[in-house]
């Protein structure tokens, strides 16, 4: 696990303690006006009456989310990458892989349930748009060993790290009240990103020439509109839980193919595991 | 209550872009190529060459007897780092007679804070060396500077540096044209070029201004073209300095062709050898894809 701990601190912890100090601070303040009522769901005879607690179930919410993600890219990039590992000298041996990216997703939704007040099937069917930022990348390792120098050994390792921030406005439709599944498209904005390159080059092991040498680099490049598509179009599907009324989680899927502004190009799928708060209006 | 709350809301998702905008970065990523640009990094391009000796993190030794050079040719000038490449580089010092010892080579990229010193223990007033460019480089230009340690007569110097330059040019397709221009050095360019996906057969178009040229293709590790004899797959078109003379110059323009097959390889590896001991001369190489 050497993205264990480490990575999901650097990508996803940072982001996520804002957004759930808002839900803390959020829910605090509406814990304020909330009594001991018993929850009401869509679709659902109440059990008792509904009283002030038909605010609850509205026409109209917003929903926040925010959670970390595990971001799967695959396509003709990857094939194109591994071409590097030919080196056509066979004294210099290349080989690597590609990992997952630990990322974030988060997001404001505007919400509305048309059927509300029916208390049937109809009532279970709400819509949602909103705005949705997704952090992705993705992270290729490869060493080149030059066996020339054996018995000493001479290794160059490469990590190429691409992460990226893009803005979506997705349009979604749910189903579902206390199990929702949900699915829609979601155009999505390229707003920034970087690519990160750490190189080492290390000699070392039984009598290097000259007592071997060990270096290392890092390297950080600002990614643009000159190799990033600025726009794509991502398809999204989840399925949620509320656990209690203003709060649910969500997995989310978000399949994306565009990523690169040229082929070969990137596909991305990124599950994103959400804490939504909803208000009820 | 409420406004508080919007307040709260933007200020917090607010200051998640804020961070994400306040990242340092150092240059704008100009390629998706896996690899590093050896104009703006020769810092760290010097250290992924693969060559037998070791690398130092500081400059290269000041000084040389200018009474003595240390003089590149036969050599490539373009390049294509699709693929590793090996460069033979043969050096000639001069000013010496033949009781000395080459004790070590060093070289450097222009540019470059550190270098690399190689050993040698060769009496000889030429000297081939090999350094090997690993395909991790991205499309530019850079040039490495030699000089050599020599031991003679009990003392030790450094020769006047050395310099060559290289060109690893963006990648070429089938139809489009090569153009080289050599004055003097180097004689030979080597270039890669992507055919397309379709099976058949595959025309090549050459020609050469001012003086024969001598062309190669190599497709699938194999020589499958020539302008003068095929060569084995090891060999590389050379002059006399390794003991391969070679032929098949041709001044006028010609073709020559071959079947082929994309599931095989897409790529094919142009050989350019300027007459050995002709002046300039010009050429031109262009691919006909099925």
């Amino acid at each position: 696990m050497q993205y264990g701990f480490k990575s999901i601190f650097r990508y996803t912890f940072k982001h996520s303690l804002l957004v759930w100090l808002l839900f803390v601070a959020a829910h605090s303040s509406f814990a304020a006006s909330k009594s001991n009522d018993e929850e009401v769901w869509p679709g659902k005879t109440p059990r008792k009456k509904l009283g002030n607690r038909q605010k609850a179930v509205s026409f109209f919410n917003i929903d926040v989310f925010a959670g970390p993600a595990l971001n799967n890219a695959s396509g003709d990039y990857l094939k194109f990458q591994e071409q590097y590992y030919q080196t056509g000298q066979d004294y210099l041996i290349a080989g690597g892989e590609f990992k997952n990216y630990f990322g974030f997703t988060g997001g404001l939704a505007f919400r509305i349930v048309p059927f509300w007040k029916k208390m049937n099937k109809l009532s279970e069917l709400s819509a949602y748009a909103g705005i949705q930022y997704y952090r992705r990348g993705f992270i290729h390792e490869f060493s080149m060993e030059n066996v020339a120098t054996r018995p000493a050994s001479d290794f160059t390792r490469w990590k190429e790290s691409y992460s990226s921030n893009h803005v979506s406005i997705p349009i979604m439709f749910r189903y579902g009240s206390k199990f929702h599944i949900e699915a829609g498209i979601a155009p999505e904005i390229f707003v920034g990103g970087n690519m990160q390159q750490i190189i080492e080059r290390k000699s070392f092991g039984t009598a290097p020439f000259a007592g071997g040498f060990d270096e290392k680099e890092v390297l950080d490049h600002e990614l643009s509109g000159k190799t990033m598509k600025p726009l794509t179009l991502g398809f999204n599907a989840g399925i949620g839980y509320n656990f209690i009324q203003e709060f649910a989680v969500k997995f989310l899927v978000n399949y994306n193919t565009g990523y690169f502004k040229q082929e070969p190009n990137l596909k991305h799928i990124q599950g994103s595991f959400l804490l939504i708060y909803t208000w009820h209006q | 209550m409420a406004s508080i709350k919007k307040a709260l809301l933007f200020f917090l998702l607010g200051g998640l872009f804020f961070i994400e905008g306040c990242k340092k970065v150092d240059l704008e990523l100009e390629s998706t190529e896996l690899g590093i640009d050896p104009i703006q990094h020769p810092d760290v391009f010097v250290k992924l060459l693969q060559t037998r000796g070791r690398y130092y993190d500081k400059p290269m030794p000041q000084g040389g007897d200018t009474s003595f050079g240390f003089l590149p040719f036969d050599y490539p000038d373009v390049i294509d780092f699709q693929k590793t490449v090996e460069i033979p580089i043969s050096f000639r010092i001069q000013n010496l007679n033949n009781l000395f010892t080459v004790d070590s080579v060093f070289f450097s990229i222009d540019g470059s804070f550190g270098h690399w010193a190689v050993p040698f223990t060769r009496s000889a007033n030429v000297v081939t060396f090999r350094v090997l460019i690993p395909n991790t480089i991205r499309n530019g230009e850079f040039c490495l500077q030699f000089k050599a340690l020599i031991k003679a007569a009990g003392n030790r110097f450094f020769t006047k540096p050395g310099k060559v330059c290289f060109i690893n040019p963006p990648p070429v397709f089938c139809g489009d044209t090569l153009y080289g221009r050599v004055v003097v050095t180097p004689i030979l360019s080597i270039r890669k070029m992507i055919l397309s996906d379709k099976k058949g057969p595959i025309i090549f178009n050459w020609g050469s201004g001012t003086n024969a040229d001598r062309f190669d293709v190599k497709w699938n590790n194999k020589f499958v073209v020539s302008s003068g004899t095929l060569l084995e797959p090891g060999q590389v078109p050379r002059c006399t300095s390794d003991g391969f003379i070679i032929t098949g110059f041709r001044r006028t323009k010609d073709y020559e062709w071959t079947e082929y097959d994309p599931s095989i390889s897409r790529e094919i590896t142009i050989f350019c050898h300027k007459g050995c001991g002709d002046g300039s001369t010009e050429w031109r190489f262009i691919a006909k894809c099925p």
